[in-house]
This record gives C-alpha cells, structure tokens and sequence, in this order.
C-alpha cells in the first residue's frame, strides 16, 4: 500500500488542492476544472488495493485484459506566482455503509497525502466541498472556510465572498467537515501544515440529488484562482450551472404538481424554498421543523430514480 | 493479521492445482462440485484462513435451521496434484482475503494453476447441455486448455470476486482460470446438478480423476422426473420450457412465473 509517483518534478513550495467526491460533486468540479485550466500534469497515484474495490473488468475473448479501481491521482503544474499540486480522488474510502470516509483507512489515505505534501515541502493544503445552506438555487453561494490554526483566521476573513464557520451572517462557530475533507485538514493540523478546507454553498433541498452543483463549485474557484494568483474563466462551469438552474427548477415545478403529495404540503414545501430568496443574506425564518419535513419528501422524490440490477463477471 | 492463515499439518504437494470452490454461490454449485472433488481424493482439512477481518462476526447466520460460521479451509488428499479451496466469500477486506490466498497458493502449495468456479445464470432449458465459459489470465493457459471446448466469456461491467482472484493471481505470474458454467435460471436455488456434472467432468478428464457420478445422475434423473411431471401438470410452465429449449429466451414476467413455479414445485415434493 503506497504512493506510485510517476514522475519526480521540481516544484518551488507548491499548494496542495486536494477534492473527492460530495455533495453536489462540488469539489471535484472545482478541483477538476482547474486542473484542466492549468492543463496540470500527472504526477502519480495512490495505489488502490486496500483502499477500494474494483469497480470493474474488462475481459475479451476469454482473457482479462484489466480490473479497473477508482482513481485517487496527483497531477502538479508551474504557475507564475507558485506551484501547484493537485489531487483528485474517484471516492473516498468507507467502510461501505458511509460514503464518506472514516475510520483508519481514511486515516492512512490522508497520511499518504501529507507524506506528498511534506516531500515537496507543501507550504499549505486546500480541501474542498460543499456547505450545506439555507441558499437558494438562483444566489450565488458563498464559499464556507474552516482553517485548521487560528494564524489563517485573518487571510481567511478577507476572502471574497467567503464566510467562516465563525458566527456572523448566521453562521455557527461549531460544527463538523464530514470525510477528507475535514480529516485531511486535521491531520495536516498534527504535522503542523497549514490548511484550510474551502466549501462552496449547496441549497439543502438539493443536498439528497444526485446532481452536480457547478455554482458551488464555481464560488470554490473563484477563492482558489485569487489565491494562486491565476485567472480562470469561469464561464464555460457558470454556462453548466445555468442549464442546472432550469433542470432543477424543473425539479420544483414537477414536485409542485405531483398529485401523490398532499396539496398543502407541496404548497409548504414551494412556499419554504421561495422564501429563501429572500432571507438568505440574514439566514431566514426557516425553521429546523421545516427543513426535515421538506427533506423528509424531497429524499424520497430522489430515491424514485434510482435502482436497477447489477451483473457481474 | 500474523496468524491469518493456520497450517494444521504440511501435506506433500508437488506443484498441485488450487480448485476454488465458494459456498455460497448461485445453484449450490460450489458445495456440490467441492463434495464430488474432495470425495475423489478422500480429502482433509489441513488449514484455514481465520474469519475476523474478513466477515461480519457479530452473531452467526442461521440457514436450513443450523448455525453457520464462516468458514475458508483448504483441503488435500491422496493427490499431491491437487488442492482445494473451500471458502464463503468474504465479505470484508477482499484484497487482504485474495493475498492470503495467493501467499498460501504461491509459497506453501507453490501451486501451478489456479481453478475457480462459480455459476453463471442462464436462459437455458434444465434438459439443455450446459456451455463451459472461462476467463483466462494467461494467454498460453487458454492455449493449453484449448481442447476442453470452453466458450471464452467477453464481459465489460462489475467485476466478480472470481475475476478479481485471478487479476491479482496475473500480478503474480500464477496462471489461473474461472470457469462459469451456465446454470438454469430457474435452478438457481433450488440446485443444478446438471450444471455441476458439467464442470466434474472437464476436471475429471484433466485431472485424470475418478470421480463418482452416480450418485450425481440419480440426481439429474430425479429432478428430470420431478420437472416433467410439473410440465405435464403445468401447460404454461411446459411452453415455456419447450420456448428454452428452442433456444428462444423467455421476458421479464415469464422468467419470474417459470422460477416461482419451479421453486414452490420442488420444495413441495
């Protein structure tokens, strides 16, 4: 169980960026989209036997030709202002009840992580994914950050568009980064390497779909390129976004008119996520109640698309 | 993690082959083939592979009204040719299972080929022959094997438990097969004996075994018996086993009816 490095390039103190798949795939689309931006190149990979199953074969004429397992890659390009490693992860590792990581596997792969960090003398580590808000899908969501010292509080409240998981704008001082996401940054915390988990707004009534949320990762972005010093255009991933604006208010209205559900609770339920263009910016009058009994719904609106068999050989 | 394999006594093996049989698998075809193969060899237990890591201890599974413990024990017998491997599959840590496997085949048994068996799930009419599918890790094992009419498999999709074995037995340089011999649908639980005779015999002409089939062939003829009378009783169940074995497959709802009929028939007599 190791790090295949491919190559070994010399980089002058590059940033780790490192996303795996979430909520709303927010931070692979960043992470992804940047390294196709940057046009980064492949660095190496995690071996994935103990981390993973194979997700699949490929035999032809009575041969295996390959056992395919998720990718969980480096990739490291020059920049002007600094260099830059990326890793981008397929899934996280779990004990197959969790889709996000837990426990020592998780451990160990956040650890293989920093043995990279720490042989290029990464000065500091990016996570990113996805806040879970009262934003409404037609905002533009905010980016949430959680350092993991105190010495980035400053940098980080000059962030545009960027809150801390600190108070203010309603924002709660407590709370947890599920998976990775918040593992890597802690166990960076222990070796002493600065990191800062960046995570961009998803609306919670689209937290149960299976659909990317380009805008989240878009905000994500925006506070990655100002860091680098880096211009990215962003247009192609907001052009994405638009097309889901209309998908999911597309969502909505078929939710509105669905006649299994009771017509008051779906005036309830349009009505709750309405009023969040509105009450966003001082985090509304939504109440706790409210949320679960939408959620309630929304999850089994979702869960009517899934399913289907699995063969295999 | 140390003690994951125990060694109960040092067998005298010369390069043999590792059948793999899983006891869980669908037709019952794994308990079958491994009784007719360790019966042949008079086979004994000489070493397992310790369950914790590998499956969920937290009580024990009851079927058929009896407790059942996982289990992964290798047998050998008056056949320093041949080895077998008798296991539930894990359902926990399959890299470390299959590695402790591999280590046993490749430095304790310094085993030559790896066989595994499992079912693959047919639209085939149980009075049907049965085709022999297999997947090869090394193109010159296909080559040696060439005249046991296999009909190689071509798959793209999720991997099976089988196939990630004999991947990492590649790695390894160990030459390795799993065959999948076709079982009729609507056996797959209650057992298909014809489908294991299938799979004894190809072992039986390679190995230069002498297994006993009779008390196989009584089962074949039994459950033959049993499966006309149900299509003489049966005018819908008859058509559409009559459809399978014109080759023609059966939809959705027709599978389900032939299966269900065939379940509570043979459970009932």
């Amino acid at each position: 169980m190791g790090i295949k490095l491919y190559s070994e390039p010399v980089l002058e103190k590059p940033e780790l960026i490192c996303s795996w798949p979430g909520i709303g795939r927010i931070g692979v689309l960043a992470v992804d989209y940047l390294r196709r931006s940057i046009s980064a190149k492949e660095l190496g990979e995690i071996e994935p036997w103990d981390f993973f199953e194979p997700n699949k074969v490929i035999i032809k004429n009575g041969l295996i030709e390959q056992i395919v397992f998720p990718e969980n890659k480096f990739y490291y390009q020059k920049l002007n202002d600094r260099d830059v490693i990326l890793f981008i992860g397929e899934e996280q590792p779990s004990d197959g009840t969790n889709p996000y990581a837990s426990g020592e596997k998780a451990y160990k792969m956040a650890n293989l992580i920093l043995d990279v960090a720490e042989k290029y003398n990464c000065p500091r580590i990016y996570t990113s994914g996805a806040a879970v808000t009262q934003v409404h899908h037609t905002q533009k969501p905010k980016v949430w950050a959680v350092p993991n010292n105190d010495g980035l509080l400053g940098e980080v409240k000059k962030y545009e568009n960027t809150v801390l998981m600190s108070g203010g704008e309603g924002a709660s001082a407590q709370g947890s980064i599920t998976g990775l996401n918040g593992l890597l940054i802690g166990a960076a915390q222990k070796r002493g390497i600065d990191a800062l988990c960046l995570m961009g707004e998803v609306p919670y009534y689209l937290q149960a779909s299976p659909w990317p949320y380009p805008k989240g990762a878009a905000s994500v972005l925006e506070v990655l390129a100002a860091n680098l010093g880096i211009t990215i255009d962003t247009i192609p991933l907001l052009e994405m976004a638009k097309k889901m604006d209309e998908a999911i208010d597309k969502f909505l209205d078929q939710l509105h008119n669905e006649e299994s559900v009771p017509v008051e609770l779906r005036n309830n339920i349009k009505e709750a996520i309405d009023k969040l263009k509105e009450t966003h910016k001082s985090k509304g009058p939504i109440t706790d109640e409210d949320q679960k009994r939408i959620m309630e719904h929304l999850d089994d609106f979702f869960k009517r698309g899934e399913g289907g068999d699995e063969t295999r050989s | 993690m140390k003690h994951a394999v125990n060694l109960f006594s040092s067998p005298d093996f010369d390069n043999p082959v590792l059948i793999v049989n899983w006891a869980d698998d669908t037709g019952h075809l794994g308990q079958t083939v491994f009784d007719h193969l360790n019966s042949s060899i008079n086979g004994s237990n000489f070493g397992d592979i310790e369950p914790v890591n590998f499956f969920r201890l937290g009580g024990v599974q009851v079927s058929g009204a009896v407790a059942r413990f996982p289990f992964s024990k290798l047998y050998s017998g008056n056949r320093k040719d041949l080895a077998l491997f008798f296991t539930n599959t894990p359902q926990l840590e399959h890299y470390e299972f299959l590695s402790h496997l591999l280590d046993t085949c490749q430095y304790f048994l310094k085993a030559k080929e790896i066989f595994t068996i499992n079912s693959s799930t047919s639209q085939v009419a149980h009075t049907s022959s049965r085709r022999l599918l297999a997947v090869f890790n090394q193109p010159d094992l296909q080559r040696k094997l060439r005249g046991y009419q296999f009909e190689n498999l071509d798959w793209e999709g999720s991997p099976a438990f089988d196939s990630y074995l004999i991947w990492l037995g590649k790695k390894r340089n160990i030459p390795a097969v799993s065959l999948w011999p076709e079982v009729a649908f609507y056996l797959s639980s209650t057992g298909d004996p014809r489908a294991a005779k299938t799979v004894l015999s190809f072992f039986n002409r390679y190995l230069d075994l002498e297994i006993d089939f009779s008390g196989l062939d009584r089962q074949i003829e039994e459950r033959d018996k049993k499966l006309a009378s149900l299509r003489k009783e049966n005018a819908q169940i008859d058509n559409f086993i009559r459809t399978l074995e014109m080759d023609i497959g059966l939809n959705e709802n027709e599978q389900m009816t032939l299966a269900k009929t065939v379940d509570d028939y043979l459970n009932q007599n």
